[in-house]
């Protein structure tokens, strides 16, 4: 049996980033603990005997949950999935919420991968993007949790922030790396309509990046970081050998997951569904002993077959034949050959020993080869 | 009884308050109860209600008690006011008797309202002054009487001092069509002759023809002959329009109706030709038709896909029908395959037709930009009618090239007479005359190329007097010009749809400020894209789509996945409305980028 991953959602924020237009809300300890209690009775009325082998905690803020919290969660999972005692234990973290006490909890409580929000060593672009943080404050909190035993460490970064220079990314990046972190994450700051910054566009405050500046951070990136022994792996994603985040190579390998908390999605046996996204909503449902699902998307075949492909085509190891060929019954060149020779012709792809794979100055512009592939 | 029939239409500037009278009209008399009003009734088209004006011609008829204590029959037949619909209103004109001549009590005589009036006055109308909007502050109805002498030449003693939005002055009107229109003079005795004034086609009952009926009377069953195709029907219905149709049992002559005749074939009716009887029963004499128009502005409309040839060549023929103004034929371009080149009044028609076969019909279109006939001149000595610029015969075969001008009238307050002549100046305008119609407002009359009215002339004149210059122009002729075409190549090869004929003079700067344009809206793609303007041989402009270096998502992961296709395929369908030329796409407003180029 193929291994699935388990998503957890957890809506809270203390205060929401200024270009954060995901589902968070601010609110207090008693809510926490309801939402603990909902998790675990959504975990019951999904509980399956598929193997799971990663587990990601995202948001919203995880770490606004105490361990004892974080605890419960995980070992309310554990009664109704069968977890494997080797699983990759992932969650997102503020660096403004840590001490070293609740880290000390959360490694206590199973998680073994942090995913630090850094975003930026600058204290003016952490400030436009409503960070809670200082650069200093995200700094310790690395420091904090390599003394409370997490290794497998993964920060965030972003890049084309308005007013960012290039001399600026590169001091970000260089201190980061400068820690030896085993992984790191970039991410192109995308502005959308209603959220603070959409705002502060819109009314001319602060005018967008250079398309081309941000093109030359994100170059500047991928010299910087193989250098210092970090190997992109995927579009966004750098990491040392074997460091890779397990949960997210399931993804791009478009395999199966469940997702559970309000406005997490799944995707199982072809069929991709979505929880309410509004935490009452969520837990009326679930209190009354409902699906939470309330979105749900059945694909056609050529459609799976473009999204499986678009999505191995993000990582450097690209599309896999025998993969594709396991999961559909058919070689991919049996709707994409035309495509594909024609992006091979004109250099938009590359083949590999085992399929096929984005060429390396493509990467920037990956939505050009997207966009064809799509039905 | 042909003697209590009126035949009248209106003629107004834009915003003088035409549609608001038409509509007080219809109420008063009761065609239509208040609950079926809708402002504006006459406008039905919905572009008409949008834009807040009229293009198409509309009848329809009123029944209206008068003082004498006799009921009368009035048809109202709308007309259009701005400057390219002139045609349709010499159409409506010709199926009158009466006008009403609608000018706004605060601005006075415009341009239009001038052309306008001149036109009715050819045609022997009688014409009934009022004065709208007396209830306004600034009304001035005394200076605006002294305008409507002076410059227009007729009594304006007895004008009808009115505003429509208020209901002032209705009932007098109503009363003066009575006294003073004719009754039409048509004989009901002799064989049936009516004129098409309009048509148009309604998918279930075929070519639905618009008539004004001068002799006889026409009845259902009746066989029939266009006299101009020689086309034989048998009469399905009439009616009359209250708006809504209404059948009727006859049509005797002077009246104004609709005929439907199971006409199928688009061609078989033409706008201007006679109906008569078929059989020995037929009159030998057609009516006068109308003057063919001849368009001075042409483009070329191309369907984005390229499936959709057939769907435009259907479209443009009902449309036809509809608006005989429009011509079009066949043609083939390198850059955007099989279209047809088509022929317009000005360029609020080309938008117009461009809107209606965009929304009616449901067609993706490239417009190309707009241009003049031009007149070439061979060195052999023979000449040559140029309508696309791609067609321009080689220069060396060419003796000289000749552009139409025009004689344009500008009315405009005094204060902004400076104005007025820097831009037509810059526009190659030549001065005529300055004549004052009173003492605050002038006007202005210069020759000057046709083709600098199609770019942003309108514009500019509406910019620079604040809104207050009105414009109408007539075509006077062909003139020998300095002129030279632009071509334009991108990625190395030479867009035959963006060729345009430019004035030697303006040939730099025009050719580069198109390259600077069509960088801005040309996307990037996989590689540069170099784009050159060019005269002859020789570049006289150059710049560079570079090729785009970031275009991907970021984030993806487990929850994004539906969001993010769904963003790729929103950047596919925004591709798949560019047209492909060579391996470059090109937006659709490329195509018009000249329009934007200012100096």
């Amino acid at each position: 049996m193929a291994a699935v991953g388990l998503y957890i959602h957890v809506p809270f924020c203390l205060q929401k980033c200024s270009y954060c237009d995901f589902y968070s809300l601010a609110a207090g300890e008693a809510d926490y603990d309801r939402y603990v209690r909902l998790l675990q009775q959504e975990a019951s009325l999904r509980q399956s005997d598929l193997p799971v082998d990663t587990i990601f905690l995202g948001g919203g803020t995880p770490s606004v949950l105490s361990p004892a919290q974080v605890s419960a969660v995980l070992q309310g999972l554990s009664r109704y999935f069968a977890i494997h005692p080797d699983a990759e234990i992932t969650m997102e973290a503020n660096p403004g919420t840590l001490t070293l006490d609740k880290l000390l909890g959360y490694r206590a409580a199973g998680v073994n991968r942090l995913s630090l929000g850094v975003q930026s060593l600058d204290e003016s672009e952490l400030r436009l993007l409503g960070r809670l943080h200082s650069a200093e404050a995200a700094l310790d909190a690395i420091r904090l949790a390599r003394k409370a035993g997490f290794e497998n460490l993964s920060c965030d970064v972003i890049y084309g922030v308005p007013g960012q220079s290039m001399q600026s990314w590169q001091a970000t990046l260089e201190r980061l790396t400068d820690l030896e972190l085993p992984h790191i994450s970039l991410y192109s700051l995308e502005i959308h309509d209603d959220t603070p910054l959409g705002r502060l566009l819109q009314s001319g405050q602060i005018r967008e990046a250079d398309e081309d500046l941000i093109a030359d951070m994100y170059s500047l990136a991928r010299h910087l970081l193989p250098e210092r022994g970090l190997w992109q792996y995927e579009i966004s994603n750098f990491s040392k050998p074997g460091w890779e985040s397990r949960h997210n190579l399931n993804y791009w390998q478009n395999g199966d997951y469940v997702g559970l908390g309000p406005a997490a999605w799944s995707y199982l046996n072809g069929v991709r569904s979505g929880n309410a996204s509004d935490l009452n909503t969520y837990a009326k449902l679930i209190a009354r002993g409902e699906s939470a699902v309330v979105e749900r998307e059945q694909l056609d075949e050529l459609t799976a077959e473009a999204e499986t492909i678009i999505l191995a085509l993000r990582t450097t190891k690209g599309l896999s034949n025998a993969s594709f060929v396991a999961r559909f019954g058919h070689p991919v060149e049996l709707h994409f050959g035309c495509i594909f020779d024609d992006m091979l012709a004109s250099g938009m792809l590359r083949r590999t020993t085992e399929g096929y794979a984005l060429p390396s100055a493509i990467v920037p512009i990956a939505n050009q080869v997207f966009t064809r592939v799509l039905p | 009884m042909q003697s209590h029939v009126r035949n009248f239409c209106i003629i107004a500037h834009i915003d003088h308050g035409k549609s608001t009278l038409a509509d007080r009209l219809i109420e008063h008399t009761g065609t239509l109860s208040e609950r079926e009003m809708m402002e504006q009734v006459l406008d039905s088209m919905d572009l008409e209600r949008e834009r807040g004006i009229t293009i198409k011609l509309q009848a329809v008829r009123l029944i209206y008690r008068a003082q004498d204590g006799e009921e009368y029959t009035l048809n109202l037949i709308d007309t259009p006011g701005h400057v390219d619909f002139s045609y349709e209103v010499s159409r409506s004109l010709a199926a009158c008797e009466g006008a009403l001549l609608v000018v706004d009590a605060v601005q006075g005589i415009e341009a239009q309202t001038l052309a306008n009036v001149y036109l009715a006055l050819e045609h022997n109308l009688t014409i009934i002054p009022v004065i709208n909007k007396i209830d306004l502050p600034g009304a001035d109805p005394e200076r605006v009487k002294r305008e409507i002498e002076d410059v227009i030449g007729i009594s304006a003693d007895n004008a009808i001092l009115a505003s429509a939005k208020e209901g002032i002055g209705i009932n007098e009107i109503l009363e003066r069509i009575v006294q003073e229109v004719p009754a039409p003079a048509g004989d009901p005795d002799k064989p049936l002759r009516a004129l098409i004034f309009d048509s148009h086609y309604d998918d279930y009952r075929g070519v639905i023809t618009y008539i004004r009926v001068v002799d006889g009377k026409i009845e259902p069953g009746m066989k029939i002959r266009m006299m101009a195709t020689g086309a034989e029907f048998e009469v399905d219905d009439i009616g009359v329009f209250t708006p809504p149709p209404l059948r009727m049992q006859r049509l005797d002559a002077g009246t104004v109706g609709y005929l439907a005749a199971s006409i199928k074939n688009v061609k078989d009716t033409r706008v201007g030709d006679t109906i008569t009887a078929a059989g020995k029963d037929g009159s030998k004499e057609p009516l006068p038709g109308y003057k063919k128009v001849i368009p001075m502005v042409y483009c070329g409309l191309y369907p984005v896909e390229t499936i959709q040839y057939d769907e435009l060549r259907t479209a443009l023929d009902k449309l036809q029908l509809n608006d005989a103004s429009l011509i079009y034929e066949p043609e083939t371009s390198e850059a955007l395959g099989f279209g047809f080149r088509c022929g317009f009044l000005g360029l609020l028609h080309m938008e117009i037709v461009q809107e209606r076969l965009e929304r009616e019909y449901n067609l993706d279109l490239i417009t190309t930009a707009p241009n003049t006939v031009y007149l070439a001149t061979l060195t052999d000595g023979s000449e040559q009618l140029v309508d696309n610029p791609a067609h321009l015969p080689p220069i060396g075969k060419t003796e000289h090239l000749s552009e139409p001008y025009v004689r344009a009238s500008i009315i405009v307050p005094s204060d902004y007479i400076g104005n007025m002549m820097e831009l037509a100046k810059d526009k190659r305008g030549i001065f005529k005359n300055m004549e004052y119609l009173d003492t605050s407002r002038v006007v202005l009359t210069y020759e000057l190329p046709l083709s600098e009215i199609l770019y942003d002339f309108f514009d500019q004149l509406k910019s620079r007097s604040k809104g207050y210059a009105s414009l109408d122009y007539e075509v006077i002729g062909y003139r020998q010009s300095d002129l030279e075409r632009l071509d334009v190549m991108i990625n190395g090869e030479v867009v035959d749809a963006l060729s345009t004929i430019v004035h030697k003079d303006r040939a730099y700067t025009k050719g580069r400020g198109l390259v600077e344009k069509l960088r801005k809206l040309i996307p990037r793609q996989m590689f540069d894209i170099p784009l050159q303007a060019a005269i002859g041989n020789k570049i006289i402009a150059r710049e560079t789509v570079k090729a785009v270096r970031k275009d991907v998502l970021a984030k993806c992961y487990g929850g994004d996945i539906s969001r993010k296709r769904k963003l790729l395929e929103k950047q596919k369908e925004g591709k798949k409305r560019m047209k492909q030329v060579g391996s470059v796409e090109i937006p659709q407003e490329a195509f018009m980028a000249i329009l934007k180029v200012t100096e």
